[in-house]
C-alpha cells in the first residue's frame, strides 16, 4: 500500500513530476533519487504536479526542503499544483506557502516560469 | 441496549524498520473504515499516527530492527485514542523549536511533532521505564 510512483516529463524545458500516491519516509527515497538525478541534468525549473498525491509526511516535505537552496542557487525553483485541500493543510500548517509557491493548476505554474526570471 | 462507553481496539507491533509503516497505513485505514470515521478524521489520524510512528522508530528505537514499537488504537464514543511506543530515553517535548518560525523553516527537525499537535486535539507524551509512549487524541464531531 506504501507506495509512491514519480513520473517525470518535459514542458518548454520545465521539468514535470507527477506524484501519485503516499509520500512517506518509506517513499521519500524514491523523490529524492528523482531531484538528484534533475540536479546531474542541471534541470532546475521543477513543477511537482500533486494530483495523485494522497499523502505526505514530515519526511516526503523533507525532500523539497533539502533540494530548495541548491535549485534557486541555479536559478530555478520548485513550484507545486493540483493539490487537494488535505495536501494543502499539511503544507500550510508547516508554513510552506511562504516559502513556496502554490498553483491550482498546472499551466499557471508553466506561465510563472515561462514569463518570469525565475 | 447500546452501552455509552461502547468501545474498539486495534493493536499491532513492529520491528523498528521504516518498511513497516505501511502496516500501520493498513491497519489504521481499516480501523477507521469501520468506525465510519469521516475522510476528514481519517485524515488526521493517518498523518498524526504514522509521525509518532516515524518518531519511535528512527528517534526512539534508533532503527534498531532488534526493538519493537507497539500501535494501540482505542475507540470511545467521542474520541480516538492512538498510543505508539517506543523503547527509547524520550525527550522534552517542550524544548521543541516551532518549525515554521522563519529561523527555523528550513531545519530537519520539529516538523512531526508540530504537525502531530496541529492535527490532534490533545497529544501527551508518557515516559515509562521501558521507553516513550506518546497518546493522540482526536475527538469525534458526531
Amino acid at each position: 500500500m506504501s507506495e509512491c510512483k514519480v513520473r517525470r516529463r518535459e514542458r518548454d524545458g520545465i521539468t514535470i513530476l507527477e506524484l501519485d500516491g503516499l509520500l512517506d519516509a518509506h517513499t521519500a527515497p524514491k523523490l529524492e533519487q528523482m531531484f538528484q538525478t534533475l540536479l546531474n541534468d542541471k534541470k532546475f525549473k521543477i513543477i511537482i504536479n500533486c494530483k495523485g498525491l494522497q499523502y505526505i509526511s514530515s519526511a516526503g516535505l523533507g525532500v523539497f526542503m533539502a533540494y530548495l537552496d541548491e535549485v534557486r542557487n541555479n536559478d530555478g525553483d520548485i513550484k507545486f499544483s493540483n493539490m487537494s485541500p488535505k495536501i494543502f493543510n499539511v503544507f500550510d500548517l508547516l508554513g510552506f506557502p511562504m516559502l513556496y509557491e502554490i498553483y491550482d493548476i498546472e499551466e499557471d505554474a508553466l506561465n510563472t516560469f515561462r514569463t518570469n526570471k525565475r | 441496549m447500546k452501552h455509552q462507553y461502547q468501545w474498539k481496539k486495534c493493536s499491532l507491533k513492529f520491528r523498528s524498520n521504516l518498511c513497516e509503516i505501511k502496516k500501520v497505513d493498513c491497519a489504521l485505514k481499516k480501523f477507521s473504515k469501520e468506525l465510519r470515521l469521516t475522510e476528514d478524521e481519517q485524515y488526521k489520524l493517518l498523518v498524526a499516527a504514522t509521525e509518532a510512528v516515524l518518531n519511535a522508530i528512527i528517534h526512539g528505537n534508533k532503527s534498531d530492527e532488534r526493538k519493537e514499537v507497539g500501535v494501540t488504537c482505542y475507540s470511545f464514543k467521542r474520541k480516538i485514542i492512538v498510543r505508539v511506543r517506543d523503547h527509547g530515553t524520550g525527550f522534552d517535548p517542550t524544548v521543541l523549536p516551532d518549525p515554521t518560525h522563519r529561523d527555523n523553516i528550513l531545519k530537519e527537525h520539529g516538523r512531526g511533532v508540530y504537525l502531530i499537535r496541529a492535527l490532534m486535539d490533545e497529544v501527551r507524551f508518557k515516559k515509562l521505564k521501558t521507553g516513550l509512549v506518546v497518546e493522540l487524541v482526536l475527538k469525534r464531531k458526531q
